[in-house]
């Protein structure tokens, strides 16, 4: 696939940002398998190495696809063979996620357009198929490798290096299952270490953040370098790429002793809700979100303290036992949900349970009792005494217990949110449970956004705001100026249409726009005119107290690595000024030349490779709208029949094949032209795509335009 | 990296002051004296006219590299430039001074003072050149005398230049840098 270069740069930058959340998952799903078999873990595994297989091979890194193939065999025959094999397996396992997460975070810090080379022999040696080399000598050659490559590299100054997730198979691999069921001795060994191990900063903060801001500016700078030698050519091209791969690296330290993961604030909840269940005779399934969440060391230390305060309080007094929940007609086993989130400037923690919820009507009378205002009480709403009741350090309780005291944690929490400039928000049900969310100012943070540019100035977007972008030439009549403004039609789906330039009050759109950046923020859906859309960054900006902070329009400035500025901007306030400039008269709206265009249905759940390839369908004129999954693949089609579907197979929820069957078996759709375009290419798949009755068979690493031009010949939709 | 300013260098602004300091030091008993009655200042100019601060209040002097405008929730803007890979609020004294504040893009390699305000540091923009001087006041300004632009004048140095008033400098910067 040909791409020109900026457009290219964006995609690489998807392709590091899915990357990175990919090998995070997978490391997830590893200590799973280290816990014990798990069969839906093992699909899980194999489907999102497929994923990340196929969108490596839509950008042309053959090596890393193959090494990636070679990850999802060994993951999906884990369970074949004994003990000692499964062990080696998830050994090996481990050593390729090591080697896969320096990879991506180098490519993310440098910006290369390739997975790292020297790290690329040792991946694919050690997830080569068992038959090049014995089980019984494997394991030490490839500790010898993965040691080689990280010394080779220099990734001890990997941030994963810095702070190991404690999920990984090296430490849980060894770890009996139910070990930890019950043992609050280890439960608080956990919390020790987690201490211990915040307690070891002992440098300045702001000393860390200065390095951290020279480190940047060196590994930018020697990137700069790299690229005015890489014309040139040479010895002196290759010593400046080692050298800004070497400051990458060492961007990656520093920037990891100020982030860690969440993890960091929720190792040990799972042992403590454990034993606490025991201890209180509570049968409780905890779910908990959020580990890959990267954020300051001492913002998640204080978080860690507060989650434990409202975790042990849901228990003891949210929670009900089993035989109370049965009576009251509630499953016996009780629900405890930790959610972890950082948006933009800020960490968000929600902690929900179905248990009895607040008891409303005797808070109300306490409250009233220490206030003497019965009807002020009264008249406040049901979240607003909940929030009283939090500062007031209220208990309804008629003695402490040994778990939570009187359940001043709530009041604790509250506190100490407010205290570091936070705040806490309670919801709650009689007998269905209650929401407890508190969120904490991060004092230091990385966010992933997608830079745009407006009136020639930089922006980053959040990705997490960011539904998706619309190449505006390619929107063909989607566009349409109404007695209420521009709007752009995205499916079934009008949205206002402003330009972003407008809305930040900085210029005049000027028609010349090329993408629409489709923002979704608190429900809310708009779409900004942007002249360029450029590539997903990670950023860790700075404030800028009074001007670029966490409640303003701009939560932080940082560097690109060219040297440019970028605003970070905060996409609800962004939204909330377009909506306030778009009663302003605009300028006309580019008028792309109206020519009938294919409409496609793409679906495909790797978002690089479902980018990668709308740039392709875009470029050859086709209308598309993407799909995640077959499922939803279903739903596009249902909202409006496409002229062609481009399935991916390996997809969750419902795969191409599932898909395939399924419009099949449906009268409007049974003659609807069906691609599937995948990285499969062996017969009994392509048997099995024929006999669910796909109209063509493409296969991603032969796929470009010209195969795509023919197949669409074939069925009469293109002339040859 | 920051764009680097040339090496500052000592101008001997008062020649005479530095003879009396000199004769002070080798007398022995008065070197206390006399150094105290000398200050230590970073001299600029606004509006054309010499003017200086105490050094103390100025944590650096730079050339402001690479200015770029963020933009505010009200829909003003403010300038903002990284110094040592820091970003700071950018605060033009000089345009104030002379009637007229310009744009971030326009203060590219102009001359300024940071300044450690409560709020953080805020890079006040001022005519150069900047020079490390040591004077002697020569007249001290009545308590509450503003000069021009409404600066609060502390004094005139003995070499002619208007002494700012340090505090009030640092206080001026914080409020314009964070409005």
């Amino acid at each position: 696939v040909s791409i020109e270069g900026a457009t290219r740069g964006r995609l690489v930058g998807i392709f590091v940002a899915e990357a990175d959340d990919t090998v995070a998952s997978l490391r997830q799903l590893t200590a799973r398998l280290a816990r014990s078999p798990d069969p839906e873990a093992v699909r899980e595994f194999g489907r999102m190495a497929h994923g990340l297989k196929g969108a490596s091979a839509s950008l042309g890194y053959e090596v890393l696809a193959h090494g990636l193939h070679d990850l999802e065999d060994l993951a999906l025959g884990i369970d074949e063979g004994d003990a000692e094999a499964r062990r080696e397996r998830l050994d090996r396992i481990g050593g390729a996620l090591d080697l896969l997460e320096e990879g991506v975070q180098r490519m993310g810090a440098s910006g290369a357009d390739a997975f790292p080379e020297d790290l690329l022999g040792p991946l694919v040696e050690v997830v080569r198929p068992a038959g090049a080399t014995s089980a019984s000598t494997a394991a030490p050659a490839i500790a010898e490798v993965v040691r080689a490559a990280a010394s080779t590299a220099a990734s001890t100054a990997a941030p994963s290096n810095a702070a190991p997730p404690p999920s990984s198979p090296s430490e849980d691999g060894g770890r009996p299952g139910n070990e930890a069921a019950g043992n609050g001795e280890e439960a608080s060994n956990a919390a020790g270490r987690a201490a211990d191990a915040a307690d070891r900063l002992s440098v300045p903060a702001s000393d860390v953040d200065l390095a951290l801001r020279l480190a940047s500016s060196l590994a930018r700078s020697a990137a700069q370098l790299a690229e005015a030698l890489h014309r040139g050519g040479g010895e002196l091209a290759d010593r400046a790429e080692s050298l800004s791969a070497g400051a990458g690296s060492l961007e990656g330290v520093v920037a990891a002793l100020r982030l860690l993961p969440a993890d960091a604030a929720l190792s040990g909840v799972e042992e403590e809700v454990e034993a606490l269940g025991v201890q209180l005779g509570k049968r409780v399934a905890l779910v908990i979100t959020g580990r890959e969440v990267r954020a300051d060391r001492r913002t998640l230390q204080a978080a860690r303290g507060m989650i434990r305060h409202l975790v042990r309080n849901a228990l003891d007094h949210g929670i009900e036992p089993p035989w109370e929940r049965e009576a009251l007609g509630k499953p016996p086993e009780g629900h405890l949900g930790v959610a972890v989130e950082a948006r933009e400037s800020t960490l968000r923690v929600v902690v929900a349970d179905d248990g009895a919820g607040f008891d409303d009507v005797a808070i109300r009378q306490e409250l009233a009792r220490r206030a003497g205002d019965p009807e002020r009480v009264a008249s406040l709403s049901a979240e607003e005494v909940l929030r009283l009741w939090a500062f007031e350090g209220g208990s309804t309780r008629a003695s402490p217990t040994q778990i939570s005291g009187r359940g001043l944690g709530l009041s604790a929490v509250a506190q100490m949110a407010r205290a570091a400039g936070g705040g806490i928000r309670i919801q709650s049900v009689r007998g269905e449970g209650s929401i407890v969310e508190f969120t904490l100012p991060l004092e230091v943070y990385a966010v992933d956004a997608l830079v745009v540019t407006a009136a020639e100035r930089r922006f980053g977007i959040p990705v997490a705001a960011v539904e998706r972008s619309v190449h505006v030439a390619g929107a063909d009549g989607a566009i349409h100026e109404g007695p209420a403004g521009r709007t752009l039609a995205v499916g079934e789906t009008i949205l206002p249409l402003g330009a972003l330039a407008e809305a930040l009050g900085i210029a005049r759109a000027t028609g010349a726009e090329r993408f629409a950046i489709v923002i979704r923020t608190e429900g809310a859906l708009s779409a900004l005119l942007v002249d360029e859309v450029g590539a997903v960054e990670g950023i860790v900006p700075a404030s800028v107290p009074g001007v670029a902070q966490a409640d303003a329009l701009v939560t932080g400035v940082a560097r690109l690595g060219d040297g440019s500025p970028v605003s970070i901007l905060n996409p609800r306030l962004v939204l909330a000024r377009a909506y306030a400039t778009r009663a302003a008269p605009r300028s006309p709206p580019p008028r792309p030349a109206a020519a009938r265009a294919l409409e496609v249905v793409l679906a495909e759940d790797s978002l690089a490779t479902r980018e990668v390839l709308r740039v392709l369908l875009e470029e050859q004129g086709f209308r598309v709208r993407v799909a995640a999954d077959g499922e939803e693949a279903l739903q596009r089609v249902a909202e409006r029949a496409p002229d062609v579907v481009v399935s991916d197979i390996n997809m969750p929820r419902r795969d191409g094949l599932s898909l395939t069957r399924a419009l099949r078996a449906r009268a409007a759709t049974e003659r609807l032209p069906i691609f599937l375009l995948t990285s499969q290419d062996d017969a009994a798949t392509r048997a099995a795509g024929a006999a669910a009755g796909a109209d063509a068979y493409l296969v991603k690493s032969r796929f470009n335009a010209h195969v795509l031009n023919d197949a669409l010949a074939r069925i009469g939709l293109r002339e040859r | 990296l920051s764009e680097g300013l040339p090496v500052p260098h000592v101008v001997v602004g008062d020649a005479e002051v530095l003879e009396r300091r000199a004769r002070a030091l080798a007398a022995g008993g008065r070197a206390d004296e006399a150094r105290a009655a000398v200050l230590a200042l970073v001299s600029f100019r606004l509006r054309g006219k010499p003017c200086a601060v105490e050094s103390t209040a100025v944590e650096r002097t730079v050339a402001i590299s690479g200015p770029f405008a963020v933009p505010l929730a009200d829909g003003s803007e403010r300038a903002v430039a990284f110094v040592e890979e820091r970003p700071l609020p950018i605060v033009d004294l000089a345009g104030t001074a002379a009637g007229s504040c310009r744009g971030a893009p326009d203060l590219a390699g102009a001359p300024a003072l940071v300044l450690g305000t409560p709020g953080g540091p805020v890079a006040v923009v001022v005519e150069g050149p900047l020079e490390l001087a040591e004077d002697s006041i020569l007249e001290r300004a009545a308590p509450g005398a503003a000069g021009d632009a409404d600066l609060r004048v502390a004094g005139r140095l003995a070499g002619g230049a208007t002494l700012v008033d340090a505090a009030w400098l640092v206080g001026w910067a914080g409020k314009a840098a964070r409005p």
